[in-house]
């Protein structure tokens, strides 16, 4: 019985975390659109439409878990995507091609804002997955529905 | 497993796929270029200058440079254009450059390739000529700066800049204050 949440508890995670990863990778990728990269994507659109549906997706996994659960995932999965997108905008300095990004030239503001637009990452994302957990809901067969029990109405 | 959380996962693995995808090009992309921008501007120089031997005062005089362009980097650039202004050392004015510049200027010249640009693949080196002349007929005073010589040889001070654009980017970058350094004997009249 423990192994097999143990087991199910790790399926989630892995999902979490590569709804994580595949929300900073599309942000970061739309906020540099001027590389001539082989995905173009809109910054605003990109942020709110991938947020949102990861955190559908995440919701509707997990319709069987308590809701605190699911808040975690979502703040794990939005701290992922944001991990991300900083690692990516200093990829860099981390592959040591440059001392620090001053040396690319001023745009430290331009940084500063990739970093802080990615911070609405988490507020989406949490409305994605409150709202894919009550799908879930909706969505489920009778017998699967959570919810107040009848004799408690 | 209800049906919704088989096609949340799909949906889940499909979008991380493609995030990965576009995040490997994005990183190879962006590093690739930031080490073109370090890099360039230490491996843009000067390969060669030619200046003919002036013989008549209404002389055509078509001043050659050739730059070298290095691009020791993992992704192409495109020379946008590579303009410089062209001065002819007077030794005898022993004024610093600063002061003396406007009485030596001779002709602005360049390099200006058509379209795009010209095109330098990574881990490749282009030489290419930025041309400039003085029309003796209707450039007289342009012609006596440039043929100032000493001991039969010239000693010009040229002051280049470069435009690039990343290849296939919207990242343009500017180079600026390549200079000339003049060989010790000064250079040698082509042709003469």
């Amino acid at each position: 019985m423990d192994r097999e949440i143990v087991r199910r508890g790790l399926i989630e995670a892995v999902f979490v975390v590569l709804a994580g990863f595949s929300m900073g990778a599309l942000v970061v990728v739309a906020n540099f659109a001027e590389y001539g990269l082989w995905l173009s994507l809109d910054v605003g659109g990109t942020i709110i439409f991938v947020a949102l549906a990861a955190g559908i997706a995440i919701g509707l996994r997990l319709q069987d878990a308590e809701p605190q659960f699911l808040v975690l995932a979502g703040f794990v999965a939005s701290s992922i995507a944001i991990v991300i997108v900083v690692l990516s905008v200093y990829a860099p300095v981390f592959a040591g091609v440059v001392p620090s990004l001053e040396a690319l030239g001023p745009s430290d503001s331009a940084r500063a804002v990739i970093i802080f637009a990615s911070l609405f990452l988490i507020p989406i994302h949490l409305v994605g997955c409150v709202a894919g957990y009550a799908l879930a809901d909706f969505l489920a067969p009778e017998g699967f529905r959570r919810g107040r029990a009848p004799e408690r109405l | 497993m209800t049906w919704f959380a088989k096609a949340a996962a799909v949906f889940v693995a499909v979008l991380a796929v493609v995030g990965a995808v576009a995040w490997v090009n994005f990183v190879d992309r962006y590093v690739a270029a930031s080490d073109a921008r370090m890099q360039i501007p230490g491996n843009v120089g000067y390969h060669d200058v030619t200046i003919p031997a002036i013989t008549s005062p209404d002389q055509n005089v078509t001043v050659g440079v050739l730059f070298e362009l290095r691009n020791p980097s993992g992704i192409a650039i495109d020379i946008m254009h590579i303009s410089y202004r062209l001065y002819m050392d007077n030794l005898t004015d022993t004024r610093p450059f600063a002061e003396k510049s406007a009485s030596i200027f001779v002709v602005p010249g360049g390099f200006f390739p058509p379209g795009i640009g010209y095109v330098v693949g990574p881990h490749t080196t282009a030489l290419v000529w930025g041309n400039a002349t003085v029309f003796g007929a209707t450039q007289p005073t342009q012609l006596e700066r440039l043929n100032v010589t000493f001991g039969g040889h010239y000693y010009p001070i040229i002051d280049a800049s470069l435009v690039y654009r990343v290849h296939d980017t919207s990242i343009v970058e500017r180079v600026l204050g390549i200079e000339f350094p003049t060989p010790q004997g000064g250079i040698v009249p082509y042709g003469s």
